[in-house]
């Protein structure tokens, strides 16, 4: 019996750590906001949605960035600003980059652009933060915030209109891909949709209401083409997702020797801001999502 | 005696792993058509749906500047 022992506590154990290896393994995984965000791009018209909802995202930043930027001037003359700058110059390029992808192209290859321009936003947010939080009292930060964030919209409502469209746009298609599933047609519905008429819970309950009035075979039939569907944008996402985890390192520095070419002659500050950050981001290596 | 013991040990870590291993299989709800069956799948593949959906004020966090 005492022979067998050893075995038994083996078998145990692995059973408790093997999970936990397993765990590690998804630490080098896609965030998971851009997950979840990702999942509506299968399909053009959800990928068209998450690329202009990020352009928006950075440029909205720009424009705060610019106020904070003005406040530090206003307030306190001898703090430097050129890094600051510096950053709002990098993200003016993110968000011409961004502009640029091309929604219609091969999901694995949008995703993958989006997951890291999404990265790269976030990290100069970040870095801007942490440098623009040194220049104020930290009583003043709530009161500094609620006055540079105030009043956006004007400065972004022709995106936001695109936005909208898009996102309609988006809705529609989804729903003229289920009904298809279904065996029906509601031209009736997917104009609604299109018109704005319907929001996103509007329509999950037309939808369903449709789905009610079929037979019981319809419904069988309609629900295992409805899973096949939503199986295959799944498993593409994930695997487009799995693929932008590899060599996202590289890619990085690729990104940013890029912009340091791209960029102005005339905005040296810029350019010797992105060879700073490049250094930093060879000498970190590792990890980097 | 010690064979005993060990087949009941054994027989342990079989129910353990076991336990972790199979799913539950879905019922049908009594009356043979497998409504029950229906509506578990009707429910998650509309509650997909919906998260495929999106809505007009969903926006793109990147973290705040300030």
């Amino acid at each position: 019996m005492k022979r067998f022992m050893p075995l038994f506590a083996f078998a145990m154990l692995s059973l408790l750590v093997v999970p936990g290896v397993l765990a590690q393994d998804s630490e080098d995984a896609v965030p998971d906001d851009a997950s979840n965000e990702a999942r509506a791009m299968a399909a053009a018209p959800g990928a068209t949605v998450r690329l202009l909802q990020l352009e928006e995202a950075i440029e909205r930043n720009i424009v705060i960035g610019e106020r904070i930027i003005d406040r530090i001037q206003e307030s306190n003359e001898s703090f430097d600003v050129s890094e600051l700058e510096s950053i709002l110059d990098e993200m003016e390029l993110l968000k011409q980059e961004v502009s640029e992808v091309d929604p219609e192209g091969n999901t694995e290859d949008v995703v993958r652009q989006f997951v890291d321009f999404r990265h790269d936003a976030s990290e100069l947010s970040r870095t801007f933060r942490e440098i623009a939080r040194t220049a104020f009292p930290a009583g003043e930060l709530n009161r500094i915030r609620e006055n540079v964030t105030g009043n956006v919209e004007q400065a972004l409502s022709r995106i936001r209109e695109r936005i909208r469209n898009a996102i309609r746009e988006h809705n529609a298609d989804r729903i003229r891909t289920c009904l298809q599933n279904m065996g029906a047609s509601e031209e009736g519905l997917l104009n609604r949709i299109r018109n704005g008429q319907l929001n996103s819970s509007g329509i999950g309950e037309q939808i369903r209401n449709v789905f009610q009035d079929m037979s019981a075979e319809q419904k069988r039939d309609a629900l295992t083409r409805m899973s096949r569907n939503a199986t295959s944008n799944a498993v593409r996402i994930r695997s487009a997702l799995d693929n932008a985890v590899e060599q996202f390192q590289e890619r990085k520095t690729e990104r940013i020797q890029e912009r340091v070419e791209r960029i102005n002659a005339s905005s040296a500050r810029a350019q010797a801001y992105l060879q700073s950050r490049l250094e930093r981001i060879n000498q970190a290596g590792g990890r980097a999502l | 005696m010690k064979g005993k013991a060990l087949l009941v040990l054994l027989m342990l870590a079989a129910v353990v792993v076991a336990s972790g291993c199979i799913q539950e299989t879905p019922t049908m709800d009594g009356n043979g058509d497998g409504g029950e069956d229906i509506e578990t799948q009707q429910e998650a593949v509309f509650s997909d749906l919906d998260s495929d959906l999106i809505d007009e004020s969903e926006t793109i966090e990147i973290g705040e500047l300030i």
